[in-house]
C-alpha cells in the first residue's frame, strides 16, 4: 500500500519532464521515421507504403550530396579555427589586463546576436561594391567582387562568418576551464623555467582537454544545426554552393511540399549527428580521462 | 654557497603595506622558519625571495649574488606550495621531471634521477599513479621529490603541512627536517604553527604585520622574548601576562614587588605557565578549569577577573573551584612597559 502510493507519487514526479520529452523529441522522431517509409499522400493518390526507397533516392541525389559535402567543409573549415580563437581569446582575457571586463564582453558580442541579425551585419560586410570590405580591397586598388554570389567565394564567407560568431560562445568555455586551473600551476612551472608556451602546451592544454571535447562536440553539432543565416544571405545559393543540409531539409519539405524525402534526409542527418557524437565521445574520453 | 640575504625589503599593493622593511639572513644549509600570524607578510616575503612576487623595493642576494631582478627560474630555488601545485594529468613520475625536462636534461639521466628523489621520500611504489589517487601525505612527498630533483641548494617552503592532520603533520614534520641536513639545503620555510617553528627551526624571524618583531633561535625566543607579542605567540599554553593593575601586587613576594620599584616603568609582566606554581601563600586564585595531560596538567584559574594558565608536572589532586594562592620565581619574570616591549632589569 505504502509503497504504491510512493510509486505513484514518483510517476507524478517524472510525469511532466517524460510527458514533454516524448512529445517533443521522441514521438517527432519516430514519426518523421516512418513518414521516410511512406510516399506523399496528395488528392489523387493516398501515400503508401515505400519501404527503403526515399533513401535510395538521397543516394542518388547529387544536390544531397554537394550539400552534405558543403557542410563538412562548413565544419572543417569552422571549427579548428574557431577553437583556435576561442583559446586564443581565453588566454588574453583570462590574464590581468587592463581593460579585460570590456574585451571579455566585446568577445562575447557576436554570441549574444540572433544569427539573422549576424547575418545582415555580415551582408553589409560583403555586399559587392559598397560593402565594408570591398571599400576596404578598394582604398589598395582591388576591384569590387560579389563575394556571396560566386559559387567559389560563398562557403568561405560563410565559414568565416560563422567562425567570428562561434568563436566568443566557444571562449567562455575554455575562460571557465582556465579559470579552474590553480596558479600556483603556473608559478611551479615558472620556477623550473617553463615558457609561456611550454606551460600552454604541456599543461594547460592537457587541462583543457574535456573542456575541448564539449566544445568539439557543439561546434560539430552547430555546424549542421546552423542555417538562420542562409534564408538572410544566400539561400542557399548560387547553384547551391552554399546549401547546407538543414536548409536543404526545409526546402524539400516546405518549398518542395516533399515530405517523404525530408523525413528521409532528416532520419540520415540524425543518425550521422548521433553517430559521430557517440564517436568522438568514446574517442577522446580515452584520453581526457584523469581525474 | 647558498645564504641569503634579504635587505630593506618592502612590498606594497596600493596602499597597503604588505612587508615593511624587512631585513635577516638565512645562513648557508641552515633551516630558517618565517613566522607569523595570518597575513603578516610570510608567504609575500618568500615570494619575493623565489622571484614570482617583485619587490617593491629592497634587495635580494642569493649566494652573495644580488638576484632582486633576476627571472624565478634562474636564481637556483626550488619550491614546495601550499596546495603542492601538482599537475594533475601527468604521472607521480612525470611531475617529478617536468623541470627536468624543461631543463632538456637527457632521458637517460633524468631516470636516474627521479628514481633517486622518488625513493628518498619513499614514493618508489607510485610513480605511475595521477595526483588525484594519492593521499594528502604521498602528495605532498611528490611536491618534496620535485623540489629534491631540482638539485637546487635553496629550498622554499609555503605552509607545505597545513592540509595535513595532525599526526602525518608531526611525522613530516621530522621528514622535512632531516632531508634538510642531509642534503645540506638551506630552506626558508613559512607557517603560522609556532610548533612546527620550535621544532624545525635553526632560526626563527617572527612576523607581525610586515615587520619583523624578533628572530633569532627557537631557544632564544622562547626564554628571551622582546615584547609580549613574541612572548604569548610562542609556547602553548602562551606566556600569562598579567597587568599590573589587575594584580594585588602586595600579596606578591618582597623580591617581586622590589623588581617593580626598581623597573618603574612596568605595566604588565609575563610568567610562563610552567613557571608559576601553588603555594601556601601569594597570589590568591581561584581554579576554574583543570587539562589532563598525562604527563602534564594545565590549571586555569582567576585572579580577581583575571584568568591564566598555570602548568604543573604529573597530575596534581587540584579541582575546580578550590581556592589557592600561587607564586614565583622573579628570575622567571619578565616585565614590560606600556609598549608591551621587554624592560629589562
Ligand atoms: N596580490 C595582492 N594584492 C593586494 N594585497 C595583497 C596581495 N597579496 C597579499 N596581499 C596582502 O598582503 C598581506 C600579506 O599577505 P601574505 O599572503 O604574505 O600573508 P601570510 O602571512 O602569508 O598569511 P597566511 O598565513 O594567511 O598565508 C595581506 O594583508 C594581504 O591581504
Ligand atoms: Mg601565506
Amino acid at each position: 500500500m505504502k509503497n504504491s502510493a510512493k510509486n505513484i507519487h514518483g510517476w507524478l514526479l517524472f510525469a511532466p519532464a517524460a510527458i514533454l520529452l516524448v512529445a517533443f523529441t521522441h514521438y517527432p522522431t519516430i514519426a518523421t521515421f516512418i513518414n521516410s517509409l511512406f510516399s506523399n499522400q496528395s488528392v489523387i493518390r493516398p501515400s503508401r507504403f515505400t519501404g527503403i526507397d526515399s533513401y535510395y533516392m538521397l543516394f542518388e541525389d547529387p544536390v544531397f550530396w554537394k550539400v552534405f559535402v558543403n557542410n563538412m567543409w562548413l565544419a572543417l573549415g569552422t571549427i579548428p579555427t574557431s577553437i583556435g580563437l576561442a583559446i586564443l581569446m581565453a588566454l588574453i582575457v583570462n590574464k590581468a589586463i587592463p581593460g579585460r571586463g570590456f574585451l571579455r564582453m566585446s568577445y562575447f558580442t557576436p554570441t549574444m546576436l540572433p544569427m539573422i541579425a549576424v547575418a545582415n551585419i555580415w551582408l553589409f560586410f560583403y555586399a559587392p561594391d559598397i560593402g565594408l570590405i570591398d571599400k576596404v580591397l578598394g582604398i589598395f586598388g582591388f576591384d569590387g567582387h560579389n563575394w556571396l554570389g560566386d559559387p567559389d567565394t560563398v562557403l568561405p564567407a560563410i565559414i568565416i562568418m560563422t567562425v567570428w560568431k562561434e568563436a566568443g560562445f566557444f571562449m567562455i568555455f575554455y575562460l571557465a576551464g582556465l579559470q579552474t586551473i590553480s596558479p600556483e600551476l603556473e608559478e611551479a612551472a615558472q620556477l623550473e623555467g617553463s615558457s609561456r608556451w611550454n606551460y600552454f602546451w604541456r599543461i594547460q592544454f592537457p587541462l583543457l582537454l574535456p573542456t575541448t571535447l564539449f566544445v568539439l562536440i557543439n561546434a560539430f553539432l552547430n555546424s549542421f544545426k546552423l542555417v538562420d543565416h542562409l534564408f538572410v544571405l544566400t539561400k542557399g545559393g548560387p547553384d547551391n554552393a552554399s546549401n547546407l543540409i538543414l536548409y536543404y531539409i526545409y526546402e524539400t519539405a516546405f518549398s518542395f511540399l516533399d515530405i517523404s524525402y525530408a523525413s528521409a534526409l532528416t532520419v540520415f542527418m540524425l543518425a550521422m549527428l548521433a553517430v559521430t557524437a557517440l564517436a568522438q565521445f568514446f574517442f577522446v574520453e580515452k584520453r581526457v580521462h584523469y581525474r | 654557497m647558498s645564504s641569503i640575504e634579504v635587505r630593506n625589503l618592502c612590498r606594497s599593493w596600493g596602499d597597503v603595506n604588505a612587508v615593511k622593511n624587512v631585513s635577516f639572513t638565512v645562513p648557508d644549509k641552515s633551516f630558517t622558519v618565517l613566522l607569523g600570524p595570518s597575513g603578516c607578510g610570510k608567504s609575500t616575503i618568500l615570494r619575493m625571495i623565489s622571484g614570482l612576487e617583485q619587490v617593491t623595493s629592497g634587495n635580494i642576494m642569493i649566494g652573495g649574488q644580488d638576484v632582486t631582478n633576476t627571472e624565478a627560474s634562474k636564481r637556483g630555488v626550488s619550491m614546495v606550495f601550499q596546495s603542492y601545485a601538482l599537475f594533475p594529468h601527468l604521472t607521480v613520475s612525470e611531475n617529478i621531471q617536468f623541470g627536468l625536462k624543461v631543463r632538456k636534461v637527457p632521458a637517460k639521466e633524468r631516470q636516474e634521477r627521479v628514481l633517486d628523489a622518488a625513493n628518498v621520500v619513499g614514493l618508489s611504489e607510485l610513480l605511475e599513479r595521477r595526483p588525484a589517487n594519492l593521499s594528502g601525505g604521498q602528495r605532498q612527498r611528490v611536491a618534496l621529490a620535485r623540489s629534491i630533483v631540482s638539485e637546487q641548494t635553496v629550498c622554499l617552503m609555503d605552509e607545505p603541512l597545513s592540509n595535513l592532520d595532525s599526526k602525518l603533520r608531526a611525522e613530516m614534520r621530522d621528514e622535512i627536517r632531516s632531508l634538510q641536513q642531509r642534503l645540506n639545503l638551506t630552506v626558508v620555510y613559512v607557517t603560522h604553527d609556532q610548533v612546527e617553528a620550535m621544532s624545525m627551526a635553526d632560526q626563527i624571524i617572527l612576523l607581525k604585520f610586515g615587520q619583523i618583531i624578533q628572530q633569532g633561535a627557537p631557544a632564544e625566543l622562547y626564554t628571551q622574548p622582546n615584547s609580549v607579542f613574541s612572548a604569548q605567540f610562542i609556547g602553548v599554553p602562551p606566556m600569562n601576562v598579567l597587568a599590573l593593575e589587575q594584580l594585588q601586587t602586595d600579596m606578591l613576594s618582597e623580591n617581586t614587588q622590589a623588581v617593580f620599584s626598581s623597573t618603574a616603568n612596568t605595566t604588565s609582566i609575563g610568567i610562563r605557565p610552567e613557571h608559576i606554581s601553588f603555594a601556601e601563600q601569594g597570589l590568591p586564585v581561584e581554579v576554574f578549569g583543570v587539562d589532563y595531560f598525562g604527563g602534564e596538567t594545565v590549571f586555569r584559574v582567576k585572579h580577581g577577573q583575571k584568568d591564566f594558565f598555570v602548568r604543573e608536572p604529573g597530575q596534581p589532586k587540584i579541582s575546580t573551584g578550590e581556592k589557592l594562592h600561587v607564586n614565583w620565581n622573579t628570575e622567571d619574570m619578565y616585565c614590560f612597559d606600556k609598549e608591551e616591549k621587554r624592560l629589562y632589569s
